[in-house]
């Protein structure tokens, strides 16, 4: 990519605008779409490098989908080119939920539309527990991935704390990991 | 007024608060919106059914749908204040990202292979897993007793096509490739030729 050659905004937005709108599942459903219309249509970066993005998205705070995409954006066009990003993927998202959300209070009135949701009710919570047991079984490859798992269930389901009040907690514990490291090598020098 | 400054508020705390994507935020979202009254958790299911079969990661279809939901409650039968609130809460929820992505990107980018941003993450990884399959286990109880009390799970039997559902969903999802579309397809058809 030339760094005088400025990328429009308007094909960043209609980019992702494409991304957004064919984005089902989780965040891996988002690589191949990525690589198909930024690496290879627009050229704006090698699969490396998207690749690069899509880690880093993971450590910043947010939606990954979003955070790679906002990547992408602020690297071609800084702050204008992030938000170009950011709207161009939320806005077939954000239309298709607002149909349904203003189909929603109709919904009562056709007895089609609930039995239809008390059938994806289950299936929707059937996936979620599935989707736990994946993610159990990726995590669960050392005694810290199996052990801590199950304590922080069990803590959640019998007290009931607060999701966010647990991952402050976790950031704690990961940094006074750190720091007990840090000093007991250097206790180690002297 | 209080109302959308309320909303872009609890939005833009998860989206500050969630650090790994989509997992890790539905059991905030979930905590959140339920304790707030903004949603039941039968509403959340149906949101997060509705969030796998539509385009868009689920932290932002929940944004969009408690925003317009919220509002609409609050400031009944004006069509554009809705609106209105539903994009006020899907900007929130990506705002901290804006942030972080412009302000902090090269310093990310720099200090991801830190030792101790390492062992934040090795410690976070497991810790949101569990989080992920306590709600998961919440969402089903309710799902099937409409409650998640052990009295009500021991005392009553649940609706047997909806177990019927849910194990199968269970089952699909854990041990074949079906594409979550299709699976919530296969929920809403069994529903309808079910009828409830």
């Amino acid at each position: 990519m030339n760094d005088n050659q400025k990328v429009p905004l308007r094909h960043l937005f209609v980019s992702f605008l494409k991304i957004g709108g064919m984005l089902f599942g989780g965040g891996y459903a988002m690589l191949p779409l990525l690589e198909r219309e930024v690496v290879g249509r627009r050229g704006w970066c090698t699969l490396a490098e998207m690749t690069d993005y899509y880690a880093m998205a993971q450590i910043i705070p947010g939606v990954i989908a979003i955070n790679t995409s906002m990547l992408i954006g602020q690297r071609l066009r800084g702050a204008a080119g992030t938000a170009a990003a950011m709207l161009g993927t939320v806005f077939f998202p954000f239309l298709a939920i607002l149909a349904y959300a203003i189909a929603f209070n109709q919904m009562a009135e056709f007895p089609v539309l609930q039995h239809a949701m008390s059938g994806l009710r289950p299936a929707a919570a059937g996936m979620l527990l599935g989707v736990a047991c994946k993610l159990y079984r990726r995590t669960g490859k050392d005694r810290l991935g199996l052990i801590l798992p199950i304590l922080v269930f069990a803590l959640v389901i019998v007290s009931g704390m607060n999701a966010i009040h647990v991952i402050v907690l976790g950031i704690a514990a990961g940094l006074a990991w750190w720091g007990w490291f840090q000093l007991r090598k250097r206790q180690v020098k002297r | 007024m209080g109302i959308f400054l309320k909303l872009a508020c609890v939005f833009f705390k998860i989206g500050l608060l969630t650090i790994g994507g989509g997992l890790a935020m539905l059991p905030i979202i979930q905590h959140e919106m339920v304790s707030r009254g903004w949603l039941t958790n039968q509403q959340f299911l149906d949101i997060y059914g509705i969030a796998e079969m539509t385009p868009g990661p689920i932290a932002v279809n929940c944004a969009t749908f408690v925003g317009y939901r919220t509002i609409e409650g609050q400031i009944p039968g004006v069509f554009w204040f809705a609106v209105l609130g539903a994009a006020t809460a899907t900007i929130s929820v990506c705002l901290p990202s804006f942030f972080c992505v412009n302000v902090f990107g090269s310093f990310w980018e720099k200090h991801r292979d830190h030792p101790a941003m390492v062992r934040v993450f090795a410690i976070l990884r497991p810790v949101v897993s569990g989080l992920v399959a306590a709600a998961a286990v919440s969402l089903c109880l309710n799902c099937l007793w409409q409650s998640d009390s052990f009295q009500a799970v021991i005392q009553r039997i649940p609706h047997l096509p909806t177990l019927l559902i849910l194990l199968a969903s269970f089952g699909l999802t854990l041990w074949t490739k079906f594409s979550p579309f299709l699976i919530l397809l296969g929920g809403i058809l069994l529903g309808i030729v079910v009828g409830g």
